[in-house]
């Protein structure tokens, strides 16, 4: 017991020698890593997230209606009625397992950020612990990029589902095409509208490009500022104040880098991460330093697209 | 409504379809058992092999459900639920195995190590939890002692 305390007496004086500042900077380098990590993986979950072909409203009810009516339905089976009007199937509502495994990943990044947001109690353990922290924090670095690489070398196709819906159009515009009661002047306007059909196709594939370059972007940057906490946690008993503002600008810099479809997606993330840094009086302290871009982040006015996003893997 | 075909045709192709899904999963786990768990053994190279053909048959099973919906062919449209559920859940469990393959499982050491630090602080935190209360005996006690001095 009096060893333990005098041990722990040695490892509270090892806290002293590191400054509230450098504190500071990891524990802020810690928590935008993680925070970055995470809205890239939860991007990743969403472009493969198995959607199904869509149709219009009233189209769906007039089917949904004849269903009802002509096939063989019993109505005493709740259950089945109610999968068929809601579309509902008990298997697509349970967590799937690759739900799991994101949720696993994400755990990793905060069980992370969660050592380095206690940067007072691994003061504790002395300085020697936040080097052995670096390790794993530099292993999640080469995740975020290992997971870009994958993305970029075998992309998912999360918009199949209008794919089918044009494809179902093109075929059906080929056997009218086809039918020999067709006239000429009715083929010209089923290859003007076939024509139509392509560029449908094409603004598909782009939006497409763009939704994996983009979540690409966010786990690139995420990987980016892995690394910069990595190497602050090299020189954390050099850096200056100086540093602190600027590597903490860099990190929450990325909220105005992002387009305005991602706004809805960053609000919820951009509104706890200022209510974390007003609940942290140096946190507080530090951010009032700050140049004015995070600030506006923080006031949630409308994000505008100030650096084009790069989609290089 | 878009539906031209036979409903002979329009059965023989979501049969093909349906035929080439269950060839497929039976590839994943001969003992009818998808789960990640299971899918933990195989390559990496064959796993992402499996997904690109589920990852191609998804679109067409929803394509015939399209048809078999316009052509009011409802026992079909319950197979083909069935049939896309069975895609959807075979390709999550795919794509997971080879998420655990090749980024999440990386370095489980370290993932270790994360583990072990956490415990060391936990550890260190009750420690000094005991050594504040050790010295707010002694502060009483001091006090005590000139109080009766």
């Amino acid at each position: 017991m009096i060893r333990q305390l005098l041990v722990g007496l040695l490892l509270g004086l090892t806290l002293g020698a590191c400054s509230q500042e450098e504190r500071t900077i990891l524990r802020l380098s810690a928590y935008g890593f993680s925070e970055q990590a995470v809205t890239a993986i939860e991007s990743v979950r969403a472009i493969y997230k198995l959607s199904s072909p869509t149709r219009p409203p009233d189209e769906s009810r007039s089917l949904l209606v004849n269903r009802l009516l002509q096939s063989k339905v019993d109505f005493r089976d709740v259950r089945r009625i109610d999968t068929i009007i809601t579309g509902a199937r008990p298997s697509e509502t349970q967590t799937s397992e690759l739900d799991e495994a994101f949720n696993d990943l994400i755990a990793q990044y905060e069980a992370t950020a969660a050592i380095f947001n206690n940067i007072e109690k691994v003061g504790l353990l002395g300085s020697g612990a936040i080097s052995d922290a670096a390790q794993p924090a530099r292993s999640l670095t080469v995740k975020m990029s290992l997971l870009a690489k994958r993305l970029s070398q075998d992309p998912p196709t999360p918009l199949d589902p209008a794919r089918v819906v044009l494809s179902r159009r093109l075929r059906d515009l080929r056997r009218r095409y086809d039918d020999p009661k067709t006239t000429e002047a009715e083929r010209r306007e089923i290859q003007t509208q076939v024509s139509q059909q392509i560029d449908e196709w094409l603004q598909v594939d782009a939006q497409e490009r763009q939704l994996l370059c983009e979540t690409t972007a966010r786990l690139v940057r995420a990987a980016e500022t892995g690394q910069q906490l990595s190497t602050l946690i090299d020189q954390y008993r050099s850096v200056s104040f100086d540093k602190v503002v600027n590597t903490v600008t860099q990190l929450f810099g990325t909220a105005s880098s992002l387009t305005g479809r991602d706004y809805s997606l960053l609000t919820a993330r951009i509104q706890r991460l200022d209510s974390a840094i007003k609940q942290d009086p140096t946190l507080n302290a530090i951010a009032n330093e700050l140049p004015q871009q995070f600030w506006r982040t923080s006031n949630q006015q409308p994000l505008t697209e100030t650096r084009s996003l790069q989609c290089q893997p | 409504m878009s539906n031209s075909r036979s409903n002979g045709n329009l059965e023989s192709g979501s049969d093909a379809l349906i035929d080439r899904l269950q060839t497929l999963i039976d590839t994943l786990a001969p003992q009818s058992n998808s789960s990640a768990g299971s899918l933990q053994g195989l390559s990496t190279a064959m796993l992402e092999a499996v997904e690109n053909q589920l990852n191609d048959i998804l679109p067409m099973l929803q394509f015939e459900l399209m048809d078999a919906e316009d052509a009011g062919e409802w026992e079909q449209v319950d197979r083909l639920n069935d049939a896309i559920a069975t895609c959807k859940s075979a390709l999550n469990a795919v794509r997971a195995a080879i998420l655990r393959q090749t980024v999440i499982n990386y370095r489980p050491q370290d993932i270790a190590e994360i583990k072990r630090i956490r415990a060391q602080i936990d550890a260190a935190a009750r420690t000094q939890q005991r050594l504040a209360a050790l010295l707010q005996v002694a502060k009483f006690i001091r006090r005590l002692a000139f109080r009766i001095a």
